[in-house]
C-alpha cells in the first residue's frame, strides 16, 4: 500500500536545468494542497519515450523502471508534471505490471545495477490529471485566492493523453479535463484550428532536424495567433521549450512578431493559489516578459471546509 | 430449456426396424469379401491371402474374394451368404464408402439386416493406389484394415430410421424484404405462415431507401406489391410490434411464443389520419432518420402496411383528442399485451441489420455537437426522398443551407481494425456511387468527392454505374480521411485525407460530410439468437451452415437464414438468398415428413454425474437439461457429430455405432494389437 | 546417441505404424483424392474414419499409442469449415493438452499432431502424413517415443 497524499516527485531534466520556477510552483502547489513531496535521489533521466526507446526498447525499460523502483522503495506513486516523463514511467510501468516475461528480463538486468528490482507496487500520475480529477475544479475552487480572467489557449502535448488504451485517462480526441479544471480559476479556453497537434519537439524531431519542428511549431503558432490568448498553456516542460524557443526562432527567421507568455499549469495554479507574481518566473523567460496576471482576488474564509 | 414431450408429440412411426431386435445377445456371424476391383486393387495387393486371413478371424463365417464386388454377381454374392449362411453383419474391403457404401448397406437391407450392419474398408484409395510401389507393405496394411473392419462390424448395432411427422406451417421472424420475400414463397406452396416483425410496419430498410442501385428505380414502388400481396394472403398471419418471446422444440414442430405489444388502435382503423392531424405531441421520426417529424399517435410512413395508426404511448401526454375525433372509435388506450403460441414446422430468421454508428470513430466526431453536418448515408437517402422535410434538397441539417461541397466517406466501420469490424460490406461502394451521381446531378455546381481505400462494383451494370458518376463529374479521392476538423471560428468543415495515388495530402473543404456506414447485426440479435439457440459468426451475423453449399441453413436444424442476417448483401442476393431458405423450410413441410436415421448418443444414467459438459459441447444445441438436471438428447436436433464423447468425463455419453468400446477395437486392429507396456 | 541408431534404416525400421483419424468430411474426402490421384505416401500410415475429429479423444489417443501405434495425427477440416461448426478447434485444444502431457511425463511431444486438409485437394492430406512422419523421427532420434520410454 502507497503511503497516502505522498508522491516521489520526479523531476525529470529539462525542468531543474531550465524552468526551476515550475518546479518551485509545483512544490508550492501540491504542499498547500495537504501532499507530501519526496525527493526521488538518484533519479535519472526518464529516459525519454521518442528517442532512447525506439533505439533500444529493452535497456529503455530498464532505465526507466530503476526510477520506478526508487518510488517502490519510498513506497509513493510518482508525480511527474512532464508529459515524457509521463510517457515513458506510466507505460514502462504498465507493461511491466502485466508483461511477465519482460519484467523478469528487466529485473535480470536491474540487479546489475544495484539493489532494485521491479515489483509493479505504484502507480504513475501526471500532475494535469491529479489536479484535473483528484484535486477538481470543485477542490481548487475552495483553495485559490485569486480568479485570473484570462483566455488561453491550452495545449495537451502528446503523451499525457496517448495512446488511450494504456493512459486510460480521456478520449484523446476531445479532451476537456485540462480546460474544465482551468475554468474554476477564471481562465477561458479558447479554442483554435488542429488544437490537438504536437508542438513539433518530442519524438527526437527538434534534435534531428531543427527545420521540420519548426515548420509544424509556425502552422501551430499561426492558429493559435489567429484567436489571440492572452497566454498559451502547456502542461509539459518540452512542450514549455518548445514555445519559447519557437516564437523566439520564428521572430527572428520567419518575420513573425510573437510574444505570447508561456504558462506551465503549477505555474498558475501556484499563482491562484497565493503565490506571488515574481517567483511565477515569467521574467526569467523569453516570451511575455511583460505580462501581469492581474486578476480579482476572491475572499476564502479560514472556517469554509 | 427442455422439451416437454407432452407439448410437442408429432406422429412418430419407425420406419425401419429389423429383424435382429436384440443384437447383443445373438452371436455375430460375420461375412467378409475383399475386391480385387480388377487390377486395381489385385495388383497391388494379395487378395487371397487378405481373404484367407479373415476367414481365420473370430466370428467370420464366410471369407471370398472375387473380380468386381459392385457387380451385380458380387452384390449377388453378399445377399447369398446372409441367405444361405445366417450371415447378420457384411464387411467388403473395396473403394471407399463414399462410393460403394450405400450399395452393399442398401443390399443388405433388401435381405432384412439393418443396413447399419455393413462395414466399408477402403483398401484402394487408402492402400492399394497410394502404396503401388509396395506390394509386401500394403497387403500387410490391408490385413490390418480389413481385422479393423470385421472388429468393428462384430459389435455393430442397429440403427432405425425414424419419420417423424411435420407440422404444417412456418414462422418467418423479420418482415424486411427477406422476410417478406420467404413468407411469400411458403404460402404459395400452401404452406401457412407467421411474420413476426418487430416495428408497427413491414418492409424494413428497403423502404427507407430513396433510390435502389442500378436501376435508380423507387424501392416504395418495387415492394410495394409484396408488402401488400403478404398482408392480404389468406396463408399468412401477420403480426407487426411483436417479438418472438421463446422458442421450444426441434426442427418439424417448434413451439413459439410471441409478444404484441399494444398498438392502442384497433383493427378497424381506416387509416384517415385524423387522428394525426390533431395531436399535439411532435417528435422526430425513427423511421425517417429525424428527417421529418410524426406525432404521438402516427402511422410511419404514408404507403405503410398495416395501414393501421399506432400509439408511442412514452410520447403521448394523453389528452385524448385522437379518442374524441376517431370517426370510427378504433382508439383505445386500455389495449394490453398480447401472447400467442404458435406451432410451425420450420423457422426462418430474417432479421435483417442495423446500420453502423460511426460514434465510437472519435477522429469523425459523428453525433458531437457542432458536427450536425456529418450524416450516414440513410440520413441522405431519407433526405432525398420524397416526403422528407427537405422537400427531397440536399441540405446542411445546421443552418439548412445547400451545401457546395459535399465530401462522400467510404469504409466507415468496414475494414477497420481499430473498431474490430474487418469485413467489407460490399454494398458501399455502390450506394455511395449512386448518391452521389444524384447529388451531382441535381446540383452540378456543388463538388461531391468520394473518399475511398477501394472501389468495389461487382456485377452486371455497376461498373457502368461507376463510369457514368465519373463522366458527371464525382471525383474519386483514393485515400481514407484521417480527421474532419472544424475550424473552430468559421466552424466550417475540412476533411483532412492523403491522395494516396499521386501521395499528396490534402485538405477537402466540405459543407456536408456523409459516412457510408458498414451494415452490421441487427440490435437485439443476442438475445434472439440464444432464444434459438443458433450459433454465431465472430462479426455477430448468424452463422451458416456452409458457406458454399447451405448459405441459408442455421447451426441448427428447421431453422433457416434469410437476407442480411446472415451478412451483408444487397437486395438482389438478399431476394435470391430468402427463396433459398423458402425453399429449403418447405421441403419437410410440403413432404409431410423428416425422416432421420437416429444415429444418436445414448446415456448411461448409471455412469452421468450431471456435470453437463456434453450439453455446452453440442454446437447443435440438441442436448437438454431435464427438471433433475440430468442431460436428455434431443434425438431429432442430433447431428451426429459425436463431440460429446470425450468431453464426458465418465464416458457416460456414447454415439451409436462409435462408442468407445468400438473404437477401441478398431484402434488394435489398426494399431497391430501388440501392448506396447504390460 | 550411437550411428546405428539415427541412421535411416533404423529410422525407417522404427516407423511402422501411424494411425491417422479422419472426419468425415475434409479429412476422409482428401485422402479419397489423393488415392484417386495416384499419390504415393508410407505405408506406415493407417486411416481410421471418425464422424468428427471432435470425437477424438484422450481415450483413442492412448489406446492407439498403447497398442502399437508409433504416432497419432488428427486430421479435420480447416478452421472455420467444420461441418460441424467447431469439432476441429476442439479437437486442436485437446491435442494441445496431450501434447503437454506426454511432455510432462518426460516423452517428446511430437508423435501426436493436429491436422487440416481439404477434401478436394489430395495433397493437404498427403503434406499431413509428411509431417507426422518426420515429426515421429524426431521423436525417435530424441528418443522421446512411448516405445522408447518402456
Amino acid at each position: 500500500m502507497v503511503k497516502e497524499n505522498t508522491f516521489a516527485f520526479f523531476l525529470g531534466c529539462l525542468m531543474p536545468n531550465r524552468y526551476p520556477a515550475i518546479e518551485k510552483a509545483t512544490m508550492y502547489v501540491m504542499e498547500k494542497l495537504g501532499y507530501t513531496l519526496l525527493d526521488m535521489e538518484r533519479a535519472t533521466c526518464c529516459p525519454a519515450p521518442g528517442v532512447f526507446r525506439s533505439f533500444n526498447k529493452v535497456d529503455w525499460m530498464v532505465a526507466g523502471a530503476r526510477n520506478l523502483c526508487i518510488a517502490e522503495k519510498l513506497d509513493a506513486d510518482i508525480l511527474t508534471v512532464c508529459n515524457g516523463c509521463f510517457g515513458t514511467l506510466q507505460e514502462i510501468n504498465k507493461h511491466l505490471k502485466e508483461n511477465e516475461e519482460h519484467r523478469e528480463l528487466v529485473n535480470e538486468k536491474l540487479k546489475l545495477l544495484g539493489d532494485y528490482e521491479f515489483k509493479g507496487t505504484i502507480d504513475v500520475r501526471h500532475i494535469a490529471e491529479v489536479l484535473g480529477y483528484e484535486v477538481g475544479p470543485w477542490g481548487i475552487e475552495e483553495v485559490i485566492i485569486r480568479k485570473v480572467n484570462a483566455r488561453a489557449a491550452v495545449h495537451y502535448g502528446c503523451h499525457f493523453l496517448k495512446p488511450t488504451r494504456i493512459r486510460e485517462i480521456e478520449s484523446s480526441e476531445g479532451p476537456t479535463i485540462v480546460e474544465e479544471f482551468i475554468e474554476a480559476l477564471g481562465v477561458e479556453s479558447v479554442r483554435f484550428k488542429e488544437q490537438l497537434t504536437c508542438c513539433g519537439a518530442g519524438g527526437g524531431v527538434k534534435a534531428y532536424s531543427g527545420d521540420a519542428s519548426m515548420t509544424i511549431f509556425g502552422e501551430k503558432m499561426k492558429n493559435i495567433d489567429e484567436v489571440k490568448p492572452d497566454f498559451i498553456l502547456d502542461i509539459c516542460p518540452f512542450c514549455h521549450l518548445q514555445f519559447e524557443t519557437g516564437q523566439d526562432h520564428l521572430n527572428k527567421n520567419e518575420d513573425c512578431n510573437y510574444d505570447y507568455p508561456v504558462i506551465h499549469i503549477s505555474q498558475l495554479v501556484a499563482y491562484c493559489m497565493g503565490m506571488d507574481q515574481k517567483f511565477v518566473g515569467l521574467h526569467y523567460q523569453l516570451m511575455g516578459r511583460n505580462y501581469i496576471f492581474g486578476g480579482q482576488e476572491i475572499k476564502n474564509e479560514e472556517e469554509v471546509l | 430449456m427442455t422439451v416437454k414431450e407432452e407439448k410437442v408429440k408429432p406422429t412418430e412411426e419407425i420406419k425401419e426396424k429389423t429383424v435382429s431386435q436384440d443384437s447383443k445377445d445373438e452371436e455375430p456371424r460375420i461375412g467378409v469379401f475383399i475386391c480385387h476391383c480388377g487390377h486395381n486393387i489385385a495388383g497391388t495387393v494379395d487378395v487371397a491371402k487378405v481373404a484367407e486371413y479373415a476367414g481365420a478371424l473370430p466370428n467370420v463365417v464366410k471369407a471370398e474374394h472375387y473380380m468386381f464386388m459392385c457387380s451385380k454377381p458380387g452384390v449377388q454374392m453378399v445377399k447369398d451368404s446372409i441367405k444361405e449362411l445366417g450371415v447378420n453383419r457384411t464387411v467388403v474391403a473395396s473403394c471407399s464408402k463414399n462410393q460403394h457404401g450405400r450399395t452393399f448397406a442398401r443390399a443388405i437391407a433388401e435381405e432384412g439386416i439393418n443396413k447399419h450392419r455393413h462395414q466399408q474398408v477402403n483398401i484402394r484409395e487408402y492402400c492399394s493406389w497410394v502404396h503401388k510401389k509396395d506390394e509386401e507393405k500394403a497387403t500387410a496394411k490391408s490385413l490390418r484394415l480389413v481385422e479393423a473392419g470385421v472388429n468393428r462390424a462384430r459389435k455393430l448395432d442397429d440403427v432405425e430410421t425414424r419419420r417423424v411427422t411435420t407440422t404444417k406451417a412456418a414462422l418467418v421472424i423479420g418482415g424486411g424484404i427477406a422476410g417478406l420475400r420467404s413468407a411469400h414463397d411458403m404460402a404459395e406452396l400452401g404452406i401457412p405462415v407467421f411474420l413476426v416483425e418487430k416495428n408497427s410496419t413491414i418492409g424494413g430498410h428497403m423502404t427507407r431507401l430513396n433510390k435502389t442501385f442500378p436501376t435508380l428505380e423507387c424501392p416504395q414502388c418495387s415492394i410495394s406489391p409484396l408488402t401488400n400481396g403478404v398482408a392480404n394472403h389468406p396463408l399468412i398471419e401477420l403480426y407487426t410490434n411483436a417479438q418472438v418471446k421463446s422458442v421450444e422444440g426441434s426442427l418439424g414442430n417448434f413451439e413459439i411464443e410471441i409478444e404484441i405489444k399494444p398498438r392502442y388502435v384497433k383493427d378497424n382503423c381506416t387509416s384517415c389520419g385524423e387522428c394525426s392531424l390533431h395531436c399535439p405531441v411532435e417528435v422526430p421520426s425513427e423511421w425517417d432518420k429525424g428527417m421529418s417529424m410524426r406525432n404521438a399517435i402516427y402511422k410511419a410512413y404514408p404507403q405503410a402496411i398495416p395501414a393501421t395508426f399506432v400509439r408511442d404511448k412514452k410520447a403521448c401526454i394523453e389528452c385524448n383528442t385522437c379518442i374524441n375525433i376517431c370517426p370510427v372509435q378504433a382508439i383505445d388506450f386500455s389495449m394490453q399485451p398480447e401472447t400467442k403460441t404458435v406451432k410451425v414446422g420450420s423457422i426462418i430468421v430474417a432479421a435483417g441489420f442495423s446500420e453502423y454508428d460511426p460514434t465510437e470513430i472519435e477522429p469523425y466526431h459523428y453525433g458531437q455537437e457542432g458536427y450536425e453536418d456529418v450524416i450516414t448515408q440513410l440520413k441522405l437517402e431519407r433526405m432525398l426522398s420524397p416526403t422528407s422535410l427537405t422537400n427531397s434538397e440536399v441540405l446542411r441539417p445546421s443552418d439548412g443551407k445547400l451545401p457546395k461541397s459535399v465530401v462522400i466517406i467510404q469504409c466507415v466501420g468496414s475494414r477497420n481494425d481499430q473498431v474490430g469490424n474487418q469485413y467489407c460490406t460490399g454494398v458501399c461502394c455502390k450506394f455511395a456511387i449512386k448518391n452521389a451521381r444524384i447529388v451531382k446531378e441535381m446540383y452540378p455546381d456543388t463538388d461531391v468527392t468520394i473518399c475511398y481505400i477501394d472501389i468495389r462494383t461487382p456485377g452486371l451494370n455497376f461498373e457502368e454505374l461507376y463510369k457514368s458518376a465519373q463522366e458527371v463529374g464525382v471525383r474519386f479521392i483514393r485515400g481514407r480521411p484521417s480527421e474532419i476538423i472544424k475550424d473552430p471560428i468559421s466552424g466550417e468543415l475540412t476533411v483532412i485525407v492523403e491522395d494516396t495515388l499521386s501521395m499528396t495530402p490534402l485538405q477537402l473543404s466540405a459543407d456536408l460530410v456523409v459516412l457510408s456506414a458498414a451494415m452490421v447485426p441487427p440490435e437485439g440479435i443476442g438475445p434472439l439468437g440464444s432464444k434459438l439457440h443458433v450459433l454465431r459468426s465472430k462479426e455477430g451475423f448468424l452463422k451458416e451452415f456452409h458457406i458454399k453449399m447451405n448459405p441459408t441453413l442455421s447451426s441448427k436444424g428447421g431453422i433457416f437464414l434469410a437476407g442480411t442476417i446472415q451478412g451483408p448483401k444487397d437486395i438482389s442476393e438478399t431476394v435470391a438468398h430468402a427463396g433459398s431458405a423458402a425453399a429449403l423450410a418447405a421441403a419437410p413441410l410440403v413432404k409431410g415428413y423428416i425422416e432421420k436415421e437416429m444415429l444418436v448418443p445414448t446415456i448411461d444414467y448409471e455412469l452421468c454425474v450431471n456435470c453437463g459438459i456434453c450439453k455446452t459441447i453440442c454446437a447443435p444445441a440438441a442436448i437438454d437439461i431435464d427438471e433433475n438436471g440430468r442431460p436428455i438428447v434431443n434425438e431429432i436436433a442430433c447431428k451426429s457429430c459425436g463431440m460429446c464423447m470425450p468431453s464426458c468425463p465418465t464416458s457416460a455419453i456414447q454415439l451409436i455405432n462409435f462408442t468407445d468400446d468400438q473404437l477401441y477395437d478398431e484402434i488394435i486392429a489398426v494399431s497391430g494389437g501388440g501392448a506396447v507396456c504390460e | 546417441m550411437s550411428d546405428c541408431e539415427t541412421s535411416d534404416e533404423y529410422i525407417k525400421e522404427r516407423i511402422q505404424n501411424i494411425v491417422v483419424f479422419m472426419c468425415n468430411e475434409c479429412g476422409q474426402g482428401s485422402a479419397n483424392t489423393a488415392g484417386v490421384a495416384r499419390m504415393s505416401y508410407d505405408a506406415a500410415i493407417r486411416i481410421i474414419r471418425v464422424q468428427c475429429t471432435g470425437q477424438i479423444g484422450p481415450i483413442q489417443i492412448t489406446d492407439a499409442l498403447n497398442n502399437g501405434a508409433d504416432a497419432v495425427a488428427c486430421v479435420g477440416c480447416c478452421l472455420g469449415a467444420c461441418h460441424f461448426f467447431n469439432g476441429n478447434i476442439l479437437s486442436m485444444h485437446r491435442i494441445k493438452l496431450m501434447k503437454k502431457l506426454f511432455k510432462e511425463l518426460g516423452y517428446s511431444d511430437q508423435f501426436v499432431n493436429q491436422y487440416t486438409s481439404r477434401a478436394a485437394e489430395g495433397e493437404t492430406s498427403v503434406g499431413d502424413f509428411e509431417d507426422i512422419i518426420d515429426r515421429l523421427t524426431t521423436a525417435i532420434i530424441s528418443k522421446g517415443t512411448i516405445k522408447d520410454g518402456c
